[in-house]
């Protein structure tokens, strides 16, 4: 499991990220950092507390931040790798795919497909996505909006799927993961279907005038 | 809190830490004391120095109002919107299109440089110039030295352009605490006194850059959501819809060759300043372009509605950038809280009211928009000499940073809009056996192939141990640090040496170039000053001599023997001392003759009261 070199080498204060000492405010000069769990104290595990991972962010920062720790290289890369771990735990499927790796499962060379239902789905959704880019700009609006709320409430439920899979952490057995691999490439084409669409509908808005909320 | 001890042996004036502002039009700086930032303005003067440079044909270049004064008399070698060049190359200043009234070369590598008198300049040390004249200004202001200062920049400002601006303070001989994104700065000055938590939206329409940056503030905490821009994008390109305005409706009517005249081209920037200017209070203004050599009298109403249509597409070009801000925070407009207003063109009607359609809320106006980025980098200052622990800045890199793949595509290796410091380990690896070097280019941008984006120049990495075809692993990482700015280190894995790496910048200065421009000069910064010191004062010697030649009828009927014979006989050293270049003498001879006008000027008060009261009764007075 992730653990911490657990005392601090100046004061002797227990230490609960492999970054720096609360007690002391030393930057620790290991050069492992460990994974983004260790950098954070936090148990390795999918379900996260996403309050108490803000919190702790902003103590670390203001432990390690060159802004308070002065411009040294080892300030910058301190803060360089917990600006990192803070950005793949707090997304769902970056910290998906940093359990499955931990867990020993395939990555997306090693498992390229994705769920089979998923794939009729995915037909259907790129028909809708062309025939929109057929119609003229004013009219496209609407209708990529409705598929992009589609693909979102998509999303959302490929991560629930794979949180629960991963809740609590299953044996490292093949065919539990390769499933969940499956699944993680899904929604990493839903994320990319969802850039298209934020694009079009982007380029819409410069065409039109008119203001309008996005996402 | 705001000073640091640098040398306690040798301390003769205090020393202090401040913010700067370094802007496409105006420059000014800024310091923290008794608890809050405020501008630095010598007694009597603007905060705001211009941020222009003249360069006469003897002697050392002249700054700010000095210079601007220049600007009709000697646009050949007045240069302004140095920033617009900064890390540039003259392929993007769009010169055809927008001619300048200085002459714009290139050098053998693609930097900008303006060619004054035969002598080609680089953006960075004309830079460093309008940073020795803000310096200058802070020195007066203060009484202080000036030991360290935190420098604002575009938000979406690139590398390059971040570089020159580090080497144009270098040259400067100034210490960079830290570079931060002007957006961001404004927030520091908007959010330190908020109690409430608040997403904030902040729209920075400047002289020649555009960055708007929507960031949560909560608890002392500015974290940057994401940030866009465009770093040629601001007021100058609305006086250039008027100047091409003009020009359309004198063709035919004038010499062709009038439009690339200098004296043209900035009797124009000039005159549709002016205009748009008054077209933010006034319904309709003039336009007046008087150029008497050319027998060019030339007057066009312009009405408020004519230049809104004018500069239509380069608001809208704001507002799309606020939506793909917003698109990338994934943040809609009505969880906005607050949308503050910053940089001098944000006066202008229609900018504020396609803001305030686009965010469906009224932007927040109360602070100064010209002073608010000066106000942040001195929090920022205060921040960093360590006189507080309660802000935490956290800030993001604007574009995404990659390298080009074979066939010419890139492979990013830092997302836009990543919070800094971050950085991205990559590896290489050899092809040829015994290979000791690799080569790869790096580029900064969002577009899918290298030739798309900018260009940051090629890096060289040397001093790999030779071994077979593919077995060397190297990696490079690549750091954006907190002024976001990269470095590049590399390390061979399997044999752990470091590999040395030589960086040829695209668009900027070598270390080498930046120190001879150092040694070039900047150390005579202090008689500069002192000569454009007389400059000034000449020019005030000027002014009271004509007033005093104007009265001089009064003078003689009404003043006291002993009086009128001191003023004569200063006004005879005065007007001998316009000749003169020695600071202390010009300054004793002005200070004298203010003496000698005084009974003069009491008289003319005198008869300007019995003017006011005549036929008022006693009593109404």
């Amino acid at each position: 499991m992730d653990s911490c070199p657990l005392t601090c080498l100046e004061c002797e204060a227990e230490l609960w990220s492999s970054l720096a000492c609360e007690g002391c405010g030393a930057l620790l000069e290991v050069s492992d950092k460990g994974t983004p769990f260790v950098v954070f104290g936090i148990e390795r595990r999918w379900d996260i507390d996403r309050k108490e991972l803000r919190q702790r962010l902003l103590r670390l920062q203001r432990l390690v931040h060159p802004d308070h720790a002065g411009a040294t290289d080892l300030a910058q890369e301190a803060a360089a790798t917990l600006n990192h771990a803070y950005e793949v735990l707090a997304d769902p499927s970056l910290r998906a795919n940093l359990l499955l790796r931990l867990l020993g499962g395939p990555d997306e060379a090693a498992e390229r497909q994705m769920p089979q239902e998923f794939l009729m789905e995915v037909l259907e959704w790129n028909e809708t996505l062309d025939e929109i880019e057929q119609e003229e700009p004013p009219s496209r609006q609407e209708p990529l909006i409705a598929l992009q709320d589609k693909l979102l409430k998509r999303r959302e439920d490929l991560l629930t799927e794979v949180g629960t899979s991963l809740t609590p952490l299953p044996e490292p057995k093949a065919e539990t993961l390769a499933p969940l691999r499956r699944r993680l490439n899904a929604a990493r084409y839903l994320a990319r279907t969802l850039w298209r669409i934020r694009e079009l509908r982007l380029a819409e808005d410069s065409a039109s005038d008119a203001p309008r909320p996005h996402l | 809190m705001g000073y640091i001890e640098l040398d306690v042996l040798n301390n003769d004036a205090p020393r202090v830490v401040i913010g700067i502002d370094l802007g496409t039009t105006n420059s000014l700086a800024a310091i923290w004391e008794d608890n809050a930032p405020k501008v630095l303005a010598p007694d009597g003067l603007s905060a705001m120095v211009p941020s222009v440079v003249h360069v006469p044909k003897e002697g050392n270049p002249v700054v700010g109002s000095a210079a601007k004064a220049q600007t009709l008399v000697n646009p050949e070698h007045t240069v302004f919107s140095v920033k617009r060049m900064m890390g540039r190359g003259l392929d993007d200043l769009d010169l055809n299109h927008n001619p300048l009234p200085f002459a714009v070369a290139e050098d053998g590598r693609k930097l900008a440089r303006v060619d004054l008198h035969g002598k080609l300049w680089t953006p960075q040390e004309l830079s460093a110039w309008i940073l020795v004249g803000v310096l200058e200004h802070a020195r007066q202001a203060t009484g202080a030295e000036i030991a360290a200062a935190v420098i604002t920049v575009p938000a979406y400002f690139d590398d390059a352009q971040r570089q020159a601006t580090r080497d144009a303070a270098r040259i400067a001989g100034l210490e960079i605490l830290r570079i931060i994104n002007e957006p961001t700065a404004a927030s520091l000055a908007y959010g330190l006194g908020q109690s409430e938590p608040q997403t904030v939206a902040v729209f920075d329409l400047g002289g020649g850059t555009f960055d708007v940056s929507l960031l949560s503030i909560e608890d002392g905490v500015f974290q940057v959501l994401a940030t866009n821009g465009d770093t040629r994008l601001g007021g100058d390109d609305f006086d250039q819809t008027l100047v091409q305005l003009a020009k359309e409706e004198l063709a035919g009517q004038v010499p062709a060759e009038l439009f690339q005249d200098p004296a043209f081209l900035s009797a124009a920037r000039l005159a549709a300043e002016k205009c748009k200017q008054a077209l933010s209070s006034d319904p309709e203004a003039e336009m007046h372009l008087a150029l008497p050599e050319y027998d060019l009298n030339w007057r066009r109403r312009v009405t408020r509605q004519e230049f809104e249509t004018l500069i239509q597409p380069l608001v809208e070009r704001t507002l799309q950038s606020c939506r793909r801000a917003l698109a990338d925070a994934e943040l809609t407009t009505d969880q906005i809280d607050e949308v503050v207003l910053v940089g001098g063109s944000t006066r202008v009607p229609l900018v504020r009211a396609k803001v305030e359609e686009l965010f469906g809320r009224k932007p927040h106006t109360a602070l100064n928009p010209d002073h608010v980025v000066a106000l942040g980098a001195a929090v920022q200052a205060h921040v960093l000499t360590g006189g507080t622990r309660d802000v935490l800045l956290m800030d993001v890199t604007p574009l995404s940073l990659g390298v080009e793949t074979m066939g010419g595509a890139v492979s990013k290796m830092i997302e836009r809009n990543s919070t800094i410091p971050c950085s991205h380990t990559e590896g290489f690896s050899t092809y040829a056996e015994g290979q000791t070097g690799i080569d790869f280019h790096v580029v900064q941008g969002e577009r899918e192939l290298a030739a798309d984006c900018r260009s940051l120049g090629r890096f060289e990495l040397k001093g790999i141990p030779p071994m077979p075809a593919g077995m060397a692993r190297v990696g490079v990482r690549f750091a954006i640090d907190a002024d976001g700015v990269l470095t590049v280190s590399a390390k061979e894995e399997s044999t752990g040496t470091s590999s040395s790496i030589e960086f040829n910048p695209m668009h900027g200065l070598t270390d080498g170039e930046v120190e001879r421009m150092l040694d070039e000069g900047f150390e005579n910064a202090q008689a500069d000053f002192d000569q454009r010191r007389v400059v000034d004062l000449h020019t005030e010697l000027g002014t009271m001599l004509a007033a005093i030649a104007r009265s001089m009828d009064a003078a003689q009927a009404n003043l006291d023997p002993e009086s009128l014979e001191d003023l004569t006989e200063t006004v005879q050293a005065a007007e001998e001392a316009q000749n003169s270049q020695d600071l202390a003498q010009v300054q004793a001879v002005r200070d004298r003759l203010e003496q000698a006008s005084l009974p003069l000027a009491a008289i003319l008060m005198d008869g300007v009261v019995r003017e006011a009261i005549t036929g008022k009764k006693l009593d109404e007075v």
